[in-house]
């Protein structure tokens, strides 16, 4: 079976090969082993806080112009009500264009994988809206909603979830169509010598055989899907707020220390013009900081789920 | 009317550049006769199987399954095919796996679960059921292959070479649990090897092939006793066979 493309991702798993040992490992290694695991990684992400905290000082630069880690989680405490609700507008701009772009590419791939004529019909088309660049797309569907009647009152927040769309869409349109070609063709005999349906190939063979290609490009969109959100929050100054809007119906207006507001719903994109422009730079920071820790959750939940889900991925 | 008829069978590979793979092939199968397919590799044996399954289409020649065309037969769901590599699905249990072809059919209510489970039992398996392939053992694999092909009950059961990949060891005991198998369905196999002990050892007869193009040099009775112990791959009559037929492809290397 190919393997799954997986471009950008950071490959894990990647540990250097273990030399097979003559004896058994004595407890102190296997410890060792267990532990390095995670105290090697978080050792380094020490080491970097400490430099980030220590430096800029050391070389006298005021952190006003270069905040420091301490300086940066003061900017975090000090606009934590803005920040929270940014937060909670770019998860959501985030998960809904993941949702809805990796659900569209699945049922694109599905269709190129019944289809050939409309693979080599549309194929080169995803490529080519690929090719442009992603920050293209805020002004061009700011401006394409706005014609359309139903959508031009939200053009701006729904150009932001459609820039995240787009960035979900492709990594998942790849692989799935790669994913479901890469099948065993002895078991594709098979079906075929039972006489299998198209959908009973699909649902059988096709489908199950693609859910390792799915999980590499779930692991790439869940990262994405932040990008994109913040570029078209940053470009759009807009975003949505549907759990703002039902926190508030319930009469629900704070949530973990911040106003919960539905109308202001720029996103951490937004915030970053609002500290930009402020000279905020410690709540510019706290907001690049605070975003990463969100997107690296997210990625590790698809890493979670995909440990959980194909097991024999893994024991192969 | 025999179970398989096979009647000038032809094969040629399309390409720029054509192979012909297999000439002129006739034989007939019994119902309930276990028929060897041997000859050097390359020989078209492979080609062979996969013409009397429908899976590559016929150029030239018929092939008859209880008298109607193997598209017909492939169709009906008449044939089991085992492959060289057990071509399991890793993401089921070796029970769905087993079950699979039940599924397809659509075929899978209670008795049928049941009938899985006993053929997995049959095939040594039984405290397996709730293991993925990758949880398995090569020869332990091969046998949820094997058990896979005979849910469906085909009268006829098509082997590409299923021990190929398999030590000596596991293969000879592989050998003995087929007839097993065979000696209680009641099937009707084809199998293809490059073993001559082996093809000896399983079938009543052994169809010899040329190197390309494929032909039939000889088709040799085994008339080895049944059930047959181990042991009798020790015997005067098993040695004499194995010789006979070592002559006839050697003779084929240097005329042919």
């Amino acid at each position: 079976m190919a393997k799954p493309v997986e471009a950008g991702a950071p490959v894990e798993g990647a540990r250097p090969i273990q030399q097979p040992s003559r004896h058994a490992r004595s407890p102190f290694e296997r410890v060792w082993l267990a532990l390095s695991r995670f105290m090697l990684p978080a050792f380094v992400v020490a080491v970097f806080l400490a430099i980030w905290q220590w430096l800029p000082p050391a070389l006298n630069i005021p952190t006003y112009e270069l905040p420091n880690l301490s300086t940066t989680l003061q900017g975090l405490q000090n606009n934590w009500p803005d920040l929270g609700n940014a937060l909670l507008v770019t998860t959501q701009d985030a998960l809904a264009g993941f949702i809805i772009g990796n659900a569209l590419a699945i049922l694109g791939a599905t269709v190129f994988a019944y289809s050939a004529n409309m693979e080599r019909a549309f194929y080169p088309l995803a490529i080519l809206v690929q090719t442009i660049p992603i920050v293209v797309y805020v002004p061009l569907l700011i401006i394409l909603f706005d014609q359309v009647p139903l959508l031009a009152n939200n053009a701006q927040a729904l150009a932001v979830v459609g820039v995240t769309i787009l960035i979900s869409f492709f990594p998942t349109l790849v692989n799935m169509t790669v994913g479901f070609k890469s099948i065993d063709p002895r078991v594709y005999e098979l079906m075929r010598l039972l006489n299998a349906s198209r959908t009973q190939i699909f649902i059988k063979l096709r489908f199950p055989s693609a859910i390792p290609f799915l999980f590499s490009s779930l692991k790439i969109t869940s990262t994405l899907a932040f990008v994109g959100a913040i570029v078209g929050e940053w470009m759009a100054n807009s975003g949505i707020n549907p759990v703002g809007s039902v926190l508030d119906g319930f009469g629900v207006h704070t949530l973990l220390g911040f106003p919960t507001n539905p109308s202001q719903a720029s996103g951490v994109g937004g915030q970053l013009n609002l500290f930009y422009f402020r000279l905020d730079k410690p709540g510019l920071f706290a907001s690049v900081v605070t975003v990463s820790i969100l997107s690296i959750l997210f990625f590790g939940l698809m890493v979670l789920l995909e440990r959980v889900l194909i097991p024999w991925q893994k024991s192969q | 009317m025999a179970l398989l008829e096979v009647r000038d069978v032809c094969y040629i590979y399309p390409g720029a550049q054509p192979v012909e793979a297999l000439r002129d092939i006739t034989f007939e199968v019994e119902r309930n006769e276990f028929i060897s397919v041997i000859g050097p590799s390359g020989c078209g044996k492979s080609t062979l199987l996969r013409l009397l399954s429908d899976l590559l289409p016929i150029d030239k020649g018929e092939v008859l399954i209880a008298g109607e065309p193997a598209v017909v037969a492939r169709r009906k769901r008449e044939i089991g095919f085992v492959f060289q590599d057990p071509a399991l699905m890793p993401w089921r249990s070796s029970l769905k796996n087993v079950r699979l072809p039940l599924e397809v059919l659509r075929r899978d209510g209670a008795s049928e679960k049941a009938t899985s489970e006993s053929l997995l039992r049959l095939v040594g398996l039984g405290d397996f059921t709730a293991k993925r392939p990758d949880q398995l053992s090569g020869g332990m694999r091969q046998r949820v292959s094997i058990a896979r092909a005979l849910t469906y009950d085909p009268p006829l059961l098509l082997m590409d070479e299923p021990f190929g990949a398999l030590d000596q060891i596991t293969r000879d005991e592989m050998n003995i649990e087929l007839l097993n198998i065979w000696e209680q369905k009641q099937s009707t196999v084809v199998f293809v090897t490059h073993s001559i002990g082996e093809a000896i050892y399983l079938s009543d007869r052994i169809v010899v092939l040329s190197p390309r193009p494929g032909r039939i040099v000889d088709i040799v009775d085994v008339p080895l006793p049944r059930p047959r112990d181990p042991a009798i791959k020790r015997s005067r009559e098993f040695f004499d066979i194995e010789t006979s037929l070592l002559g006839t492809l050697e003779g084929r290397r240097i005329h042919g």
